[in-house]
């Protein structure tokens, strides 16, 4: 019981810590190498090959489901791996060769 | 606001890394030369310093994570034991049941996204694309015959085509196995099962993607008679095996050896001689019986010897006798000399013997003793000398 308990908290807190976080922001600033980001309401749901299109500098992107399915992309070979959508309120791995800012408002 | 803000950001840079990580190795399988596909054969990575048991997996292709031909992609944060910065990680293709596989490549795990592992090329495994076997005569095609008491040299020979090269090619095998009573796996026995594992490999023969191979085989005069198969095992670098088979006809073999003469001691005339034995072997490949015949100096002359002295200078055939199953030492009278023997005749008759080929490779166990006594009649001196002459027939059921 003890272990749901801490699982529960635990997710809560990762995501709505991001959540607010990231709330009301226009532009999202990542930093080279790994970086966490939840994308705001008002941000558009698109395609993780789009993004890596508009921002070739995103090497990889990381998406782990409630199932703890994990999803990928690799900017590699023209783009590989799945190419899942990218929804607000949501945590996804991004890893950048250098310094970018996304805006996707 | 600002406070539960500031409490989960905290939260979030002790917890965020145990949510998230992932470091992907990827990397490009080049189609087999023989035209085979890498999509959808399995590679496998692992950290060697860990051990192979730890690994993961990923189909290569549009069916693997990579949803790309010939693309494969795996997250090594998945190990049991997670990548880390500076762990060095190998991969290679496994075989699926086809038989396709590749070598080793090894990959550092950097904190880029992702690491690039340098191609690997899907191993073809060689093909026999032709094989014979047979003996050194050719006409008839697939029939070998063997050789009396000795062995008859056997050759599987076989054409290899070897795409990454005829330098891969690095063992060649051969099983050359009765096909009705053995198989391939069966131990030697020179009844009916022999191996080669030094074939010889003419790297010279044809283009460079060919080699001959010649797997020889000292068969011996009792090996079964039935269809043989020779079964061709060639392995290259990469422990990536293939068979190829074909099949020829041993044929019977009729044989037969004595070890001696038969010599009858000095015989009074009138009486019989002592007991005389001589052994027969089977150096053929069947069960035989024996055709018996004899003369005195030429064929059909009615005679069992001729002599060199005395007013009969002959012996008639009918006074030579054998028995083939049991012996009758001591003296005997000429009634029992009648009952217990049997004539030899001057014309071949066949006479059950029931000998049957050799079966034990490390002593001759095809042997069996005849005996043979004669009487010699009034009238005959000297020294004499006659022929009998043995011949194989094959008994039923052999």
């Amino acid at each position: 019981m003890n272990k749901y308990l801490l699982i529960l908290i635990f997710t809560v807190l990762c995501v709505s810590g991001i959540i607010i976080a990231e709330d009301f922001k226009e532009s999202v600033e990542l930093t080279e190498g790994k970086n966490l980001i939840n994308l705001s309401q008002e941000f558009s749901p698109l395609y993780v090959e789009d993004l890596v299109k508009m921002y070739p500098e995103i090497t990889a992107v990381t998406y782990i489901d409630q199932t703890e399915e994990t999803f990928g992309y690799v900017n590699v070979f023209g783009g590989i791996g799945e190419n899942f959508v990218i929804y607000p309120n949501l945590v996804y791995e991004i890893i950048t060769k250098q310094k970018i800012t996304l805006n996707l408002k | 606001m600002k406070k539960i803000i500031t409490l989960n950001l905290f939260a979030i840079l002790l917890m965020l890394p145990m949510c998230y990580a992932a470091h992907y190795i990827v990397g490009f399988v080049e189609d087999a030369k023989d035209g085979t596909s890498a999509n959808d054969h399995t590679i496998l990575l692992w950290n060697p310093s860990i051990g192979i048991v730890d690994n993961l997996t990923d189909i290569i292709g549009v069916n693997g994570n990579s949803h790309v031909n010939n693309i494969y992609m795996i997250d090594c944060e998945l190990l049991t034991n997670e990548c880390e910065i500076g762990n060095n990680l190998t991969l290679k293709v496994i075989n699926n049941g086809d038989n396709y596989v590749s070598e080793e490549k090894n990959v550092t795990v950097t904190g880029a996204g992702y690491d690039l592992v340098d191609g690997l090329t899907l191993n073809s495994p060689p093909n026999v694309t032709s094989i014979v076997v047979d003996d050194d005569i050719t006409i008839p095609l697939d029939e070998i015959d063997l050789i009396p008491a000795d062995t008859k040299n056997v050759t599987c020979r076989a054409i290899i085509t070897e795409y990454d090269g005829e330098n891969s090619l690095v063992n060649a095998t051969a099983r050359f196995f009765d096909n009705v009573d053995s198989d391939y796996n069966a131990e030697d026995d020179n009844n009916h099962h022999y191996t080669n594992n030094s074939c010889f490999m003419n790297y010279s023969y044809g283009n460079s993607d060919e080699v001959e191979v010649i797997c020889k085989f000292d068969v011996w005069y009792y090996a079964n008679s039935q269809n043989w198969n020779c079964t061709l095992n060639v392995e290259d670098n990469l422990s990536a095996s293939s068979k190829g088979s074909d099949l020829s006809f041993v044929n019977t073999l009729l044989a037969l050896g004595l070890d001696s003469f038969i010599e009858f001691t000095e015989v009074d005339n009138g009486n019989v001689s002592s007991e005389s034995k001589i052994n027969v072997t089977n150096y053929g490949n069947v069960k035989i019986n024996l055709s018996l015949s004899g003369y005195g100096s030429v064929e059909n002359d009615k005679n069992a010897m001729v002599c060199s002295e005395g007013t009969i200078k002959n012996i008639s055939i009918e006074y030579e006798k054998f028995n083939l199953t049991s012996s009758n030492e001591g003296v005997i009278d000429l009634s029992e000399f009648e009952t217990k023997y049997v004539n030899l005749t001057s014309s071949p008759t066949v006479k059950k013997f029931n000998l049957d080929y050799r079966k034990d490779d490390l002593v001759n166990d095809a042997i069996n003793l005849t005996y043979w006594r004669i009487y010699v009649p009034q009238g005959v001196s000297g020294n004499c000398q006659g022929n009998i002459i043995f011949g194989a027939v094959q008994a039923p059921g052999s």
